[in-house]
C-alpha cells in the first residue's frame, strides 16, 4: 500500500504540476506584460492575484462553508438562487481581502442593509429628466459606456474612469474565478444530488 | 587613464560646481539610492570594463572632458526625481568620455542605459535601458529647445528648474556639436532600443520616436519618483509636442489609460482586433454582464440542489456516516481544483461514478452549454471530460462504502489538509490513501 501510494503521490503530483504549469503559462504572459510597470505590482496584478491556484482553493472552501452555514441559519422560501448569488459574492468579495472598490462596496451593501433598511425615494423631477433627455443631445458614446460600466461594476458609480478601468479588471478576474467554481460546484452537487437519490434509494 | 575615467568622486564634485542645488537633490537621492546598490553590483562590474574601453576611445579624440561630462551630466540627470541623480556622479565622467564618437556615444548611452537600469527598480529595466539611450539626446535636444523646455519643466521642482536653465546657458553650443553626434550613434541603437519600447508605448509612429521612448520611460521613472517623492509627476515633453503642462498632464493620463485598457484586452476575450475605447468599453461591458449572468445562473443551480446538500451535512454531522455521498463531491471536488470530473477519475468506484455523472451530463445539457462557454472565455482546467466518454453502466449499488472512506477522512480531518494531501488530478486511489493517511 504504501508503495502503491508512493507510486500514485508521483503521478498525480506529475499531473498537478502539469496542469500548475499550463496555469502559469497563461498568467505568465502577463505577469512579464506588467512586470515593467513597477516592483511589487506584477504580484497585485488582477490575473496574477484570480487565477492563482490557492486563490481558488481559499474561495471554494469558503463559498462552501458559507453556503452550508447559509442553509442552516436561514432559508427563504422564495429567493434561494438570490441568496446564493449574494452569498458567492459575499464571499467573492472577502476572497479580494478589501483591496479593491468593488469588493468593498459589496460588503458595504450586505452592512448598510442589515442596519438600516433600505427606503426607496422616488426620483424627484423625473418627467422633467425625461424630457429634457429626449431634447438633448446623447452624450459621447463613450461618457455613456462608461456609465453603463460604472453601473455594473459595484461601488463605482463615481469613480474616474481610470481607477474605473482597473477595477474593472480586477473585476473581471474575480468573476472568472467565481464562475469556474461555482461550476465545479453546482455539477458536483447536480452529480451528488443524483447519487444521493440513487443511494438512498439503494441503501434503504 | 582608467584612473581619470573611474574618477567618480573627483570627476563628480568638479561638476557639481557650477550647481549647487543639483548636490542637495543628488544627495538625498544618493542617500536612497545607496538602499538599492547591492542590486546593482554585477552590473557595476560590467560596466567597469566597458568604461575602460571608453576610456581608450576617449584619449584619442582628445576632446574636452570636463565639458562633456558636464553635458551629460546634465543628460543624464534629466529622469527627473530619480534617485539616479546620486548615482550619476558615479558615472559622469565615464559617460564623457564616450560621448565623442558615434559608435562611443552609442556605447555610452547603452552603458549608461545599463547602469540607470542598475538603479532603478528592476522592472524599469527594458524600458530605462532604452531610455536613457533616448534620455541623453533628449536633454541636448530639450536644451536646444529651451524655451519650451523650461516651461515643460515647469512640473519638476524648482530646483532642477533652475539647474536646467543654468545648464542650458552654458552649454548650447557644446550641445548642438554634441547632439550632431549623438543623433548619428543614436540611429544605430534606434531600432533596438524601440523594439525594446514599444512594448511599454502606445504610440511610437513619430520619427522622433526616440523622444517618445525617452519620455515615456521618464514616466515609467516617474512613477518610481512618483513611489518615493509622491508630491511631484514628473514629466518631459517630447520633441515637436505641445509642452504647457495641460498638455503634459493630459498625455500622461491617456497613456495610463491605454495601457489600462490593453491589460483589459488581455482579460477580455477577443478583444484583440478591436481598436479603439469605445469598442473595447463595448466588448468589456458585454463581457462583465454575460459573467454576471453565468453566477446567477450558477447560483440557481447551486440553490435547485442545495435542500440535498443540507439534508447531507445534518446526516453526517449526526452520524458521521451518512448514507449519502453527496457530501463527498463538494470536498473532493474542491480539492481536485474545480476540474469538472475529478471524481470520475475514482478507480474501485470509477464506473458507478462516471455512470451518475453520465447520467447527470446526459440530463443537463445546459451544464454543458455552461461549460462549454466558460471554457471559451477562461481557461479552465484541461481535465475536462466529454459526456460522450461517460458510459451509463449500472447504477452505483456499492458507491457508499467506497466513498464513505472518501468522504469521512477528508471531512473529518477538515478540507484544508485534504486539498493539501489530495492530488490535483489523479486516480481515486491515490486520493483515497492519501486521505487515508
Amino acid at each position: 500500500m504504501a508503495s502503491n501510494q508512493s507510486n500514485c503521490d508521483e503521478s498525480s503530483q506529475q499531473e498537478l504540476n502539469q496542469l500548475r504549469k499550463k496555469r502559469r503559462k497563461s498568467t505568465q504572459t502577463t505577469e512579464s506584460h506588467l512586470q515593467k510597470d513597477g516592483t511589487g505590482e506584477a504580484k497585485n496584478q488582477p490575473t496574477v492575484r484570480w487565477r492563482a491556484y490557492t486563490a481558488r482553493r481559499i474561495y471554494s472552501s469558503k463559498l462552501l462553508e458559507a453556503l452550508l452555514r447559509s442553509r442552516r441559519t436561514t432559508s427563504p422560501r422564495g429567493e434561494k438562487s438570490r441568496e446564493v448569488r449574494e452569498t458567492a459574492d459575499r464571499v467573492l468579495a472577502v476572497a479580494a481581502r478589501g483591496k479593491t472598490r468593488w469588493s468593498r462596496a459589496i460588503l458595504a451593501k450586505r452592512a448598510r442593509l442589515l442596519r438600516v433598511k433600505k427606503v426607496k425615494k422616488p426620483k424627484v423631477g423625473c418627467d422633467r429628466m425625461l424630457q429634457e433627455s429626449e431634447k438633448r443631445k446623447k452624450l459621447p458614446a463613450v461618457e455613456r459606456k462608461v456609465k453603463v460600466l460604472s453601473r455594473l461594476v459595484p461601488g463605482c458609480r463615481k469613480v474616474s474612469f481610470l481607477n474605473l478601468l482597473e477595477e474593472a479588471s480586477d473585476y473581471i478576474a474575480a468573476l472568472e474565478m467565481q464562475v469556474k467554481v461555482m461550476t465545479t460546484l453546482s455539477e458536483i452537487l447536480a452529480v451528488a444530488g443524483g447519487g444521493a437519490g440513487v443511494g438512498g434509494g439503494s441503501s434503504s | 587613464m582608467i584612473n581619470r575615467a573611474l574618477l567618480p568622486a573627483g570627476g563628480g564634485e568638479n561638476m557639481l560646481h557650477c550647481t549647487d542645488m543639483t548636490v542637495l537633490e543628488r544627495q538625498r537621492a544618493r542617500n536612497k539610492w545607496q538602499q538599492e546598490q547591492q542590486q546593482q553590483f554585477q552590473l557595476q562590474q560590467q560596466e567597469i570594463s566597458y568604461f575602460t574601453e571608453l576610456v581608450d576611445v576617449f584619449h584619442q579624440a582628445g576632446f574636452h572632458e570636463g565639458g562633456l561630462s558636464e553635458v551629460v551630466t546634465r543628460s543624464v540627470k534629466p529622469d527627473p526625481g530619480l534617485v539616479d541623480n546620486g548615482w550619476n556622479n558615479d558615472r559622469v565622467v565615464g559617460y564623457g568620455v564616450g560621448l565623442p564618437y558615434n559608435n562611443g556615444l552609442g556605447f555610452e548611452l547603452n552603458y549608461g542605459a545599463i547602469s540607470r537600469t542598475s538603479s532603478c527598480p528592476p522592472e524599469a529595466d527594458a524600458a530605462v535601458a532604452a531610455a536613457t539611450v533616448k534620455g541623453s539626446e533628449s536633454v541636448v535636444s530639450d536644451k536646444i529647445s529651451s524655451g519650451a523646455g523650461r516651461e515643460s519643466s515647469k512640473k519638476r521642482k524648482v530646483d532642477k528648474i533652475q539647474n536646467n536653465s543654468k545648464v542650458v546657458a552654458e552649454e548650447d553650443t557644446r550641445d548642438k556639436r554634441i547632439k550632431g553626434c549623438a543623433e548619428q550613434g543614436e540611429s544605430k541603437i534606434t531600432e533596438k532600443n524601440n523594439n525594446k519600447n514599444s512594448r511599454n508605448n502606445n504610440t511610437n509612429k513619430n520619427n522622433n520616436s526616440n523622444k517618445e521612448n525617452s519620455d515615456e520611460t521618464s514616466k515609467d521613472n516617474s512613477k518610481v519618483s512618483e513611489v518615493q517623492k509622491p508630491d511631484y509627476i514628473h514629466v518631459r515633453a517630447r520633441r515637436g509636442q505641445a509642452t504647457d503642462s495641460h498638455s503634459l498632464a493630459e498625455r500622461v493620463r491617456r497613456e495610463k489609460i491605454s495601457e489600462r485598457m490593453k491589460y483589459l484586452q488581455d482579460l477580455v476575450p477577443g478583444c484583440d482586433k478591436i481598436t479603439g475605447k469605445a469598442g473595447m468599453l463595448d466588448e468589456i461591458i458585454n463581457y462583465v454582464q454575460s459573467l454576471q449572468r453565468q453566477v446567477e445562473f450558477l447560483s440557481m443551480k447551486v440553490a435547485a440542489a442545495n435542500p440535498r446538500l443540507d439534508f447531507n451535512v445534518d446526516n453526517l454531522f449526526a452520524k458521521e456516516a451518512f448514507p449519502a455521498c453527496s457530501i463527498n463531491f463538494p470536498t473532493i471536488g474542491m480539492s481536485s481544483d474545480m476540474t469538472n470530473p475529478a471524481y470520475l477519475q475514482f478507480n474501485p468506484a470509477q464506473q458507478q461514478l462516471v455512470a451518475c455523472c453520465g447520467l447527470d451530463m446526459g440530463i443537463d445539457p445546459p451544464d454543458m452549454a455552461l461549460k462549454r462557454t466558460t471554457s471559451a472565455p477562461v481557461s479552465i482546467p484541461e481535465t475536462f471530460l466529454d459526456p460522450s466518454c461517460f458510459t451509463q453502466t449500472h447504477p452505483p449499488p456499492t458507491w457508499d462504502a467506497d466513498l464513505q472512506n472518501l468522504y469521512n477522512v477528508a471531512f473529518d480531518q477538515g478540507r484544508q489538509t485534504s486539498f493539501q494531501t489530495q492530488p490535483f488530478t489523479g486516480s481515486i486511489e491515490a486520493s483515497n490513501l492519501k486521505m487515508e493517511m
